[in-house]
């Protein structure tokens, strides 16, 4: 019995459950007490989607691109040249070379939205390109592109640069396969004159000229 | 006084070099006032356009006024204004500039290298009378 248990209401102490009893509320009162800590998400409704992902498909090849297609570099090592498209990978990405002897340029990987498709043809149609795939491996988890990396012989100190280290970087077989590759591109390409001359060059922009006006 | 017969009259071959029909030949059917005429052709939109947004040809149809948009293409067929046009040395300037637009990537690097070749022999040629 405390005294926070009584009103005092016109002079008469009325107890507490007395007063509650007779008032009128709009809202019930509230028996229990609010909890101390609410949680950051509320319970699960069954009203939220979940989108399922799709698997991001392969990337849709431009219809300017189609093999043969001399392309334009924009971005890289290579940025400038002018290459032989051979085919899209697995990945998506395209297969393009120099050829190798006339641009430097070998068998390589390119995105398609760092080039510019010319709408000069080189033709190519009796080439080989089975042998490159960038799909990996299911034992070795490597494809044709997988970087090598070089055997490090430990010779003697750390300090001195060991001669018997081997480079890294290139297999015979992407070797063997450039020259094969390159073989018959050339041999299309020495057949359109000036062609080559072509191929050896870079693009860039002249004064007046703008990418946007221009033909490829 | 124009240098050659070439008024605006109706029947005039204009061709109309400012704004989106920049290039494009038409004929003057109709003048409305003082700035504007009535011009219709193949390739462009039969309306009216400023006289300021036009230039004159020296060529004309021999049509009367206001006449259809398909009688007017058959005269301009049977004049064969296009080929005439063609001929004067405006029209082939307007050609050559519309391949100079339309020259892909290859056919560019052709005409620098030979444009080059060709001032090289120009050049060796001027050396030679000099001495």
């Amino acid at each position: 019995m405390l005294y926070r248990d009584f009103f005092r209401m016109d002079g008469v102490l009325v107890p507490r459950q007395v007063l509650v009893d007779n008032m009128h509320f709009s809202r019930p009162i509230q028996q229990q007490r609010a909890p101390k800590w609410y949680p950051t998400e509320g319970p699960a409704t069954g009203l939220t989607k979940t989108i399922e992902k799709k698997p991001q498909g392969v990337a849709k090849l431009r219809k300017s691109i189609t093999p043969g297609t001399v392309l334009i570099l924009l971005a890289g090592r290579f940025k400038g040249k002018r290459v032989v498209f051979l085919k899209q990978l697995e990945s998506g990405l395209l297969l393009v070379t120099g050829p190798f002897k006339i641009n430097g340029v070998p068998l390589r990987r390119v995105n398609q939205a760092y080039v510019i498709a010319t709408s000069t043809k080189v033709d190519i149609a009796g080439i080989d390109t089975t042998g490159i795939s960038d799909k990996p491996d299911e034992k070795t988890k490597r494809h044709f592109f997988s970087r090598v990396v070089a055997e490090q012989k430990e010779e003697g100190e750390g300090e001195f640069v060991s001669t018997e280290a081997k480079k890294s970087g290139l297999t015979e077989e992407r070797k063997a396969m450039q020259v094969k590759v390159d073989e018959s591109v050339i041999a299309a390409v020495e057949k359109t004159p000036m062609m080559k001359d072509y191929l050896k060059s870079r693009f860039s922009l002249e004064k007046g000229q703008f990418p946007h006006l221009m033909k490829f | 006084m124009p240098s050659r017969e070439a008024f605006i009259e109706i029947g005039r071959l204009v061709c109309i070099n400012y704004g989106k029909d920049s290039g494009k030949l038409g004929v003057i059917l109709d003048i409305c006032d003082t700035m504007t005429a009535l011009v219709d052709g193949p390739n462009l939109k039969r309306g009216i356009y400023n006289f300021r947004r036009m230039a004159v040809t020296g060529i004309k149809l021999p049509i009367s006024k206001s006449v259809k948009s398909t009688t007017l293409y058959k005269a301009w067929e049977a004049a064969d204004l296009d080929g005439q046009f063609g001929k004067t040395s405006w029209g082939q300037k307007l050609a050559r500039q519309e391949r100079r637009k339309n020259l892909t990537d290859f056919e560019r690097f052709k005409v620098k290298v030979l444009k080059a070749k060709k001032n090289k022999i120009i050049k060796s040629k001027l050396k030679e009378l000099k001495n």
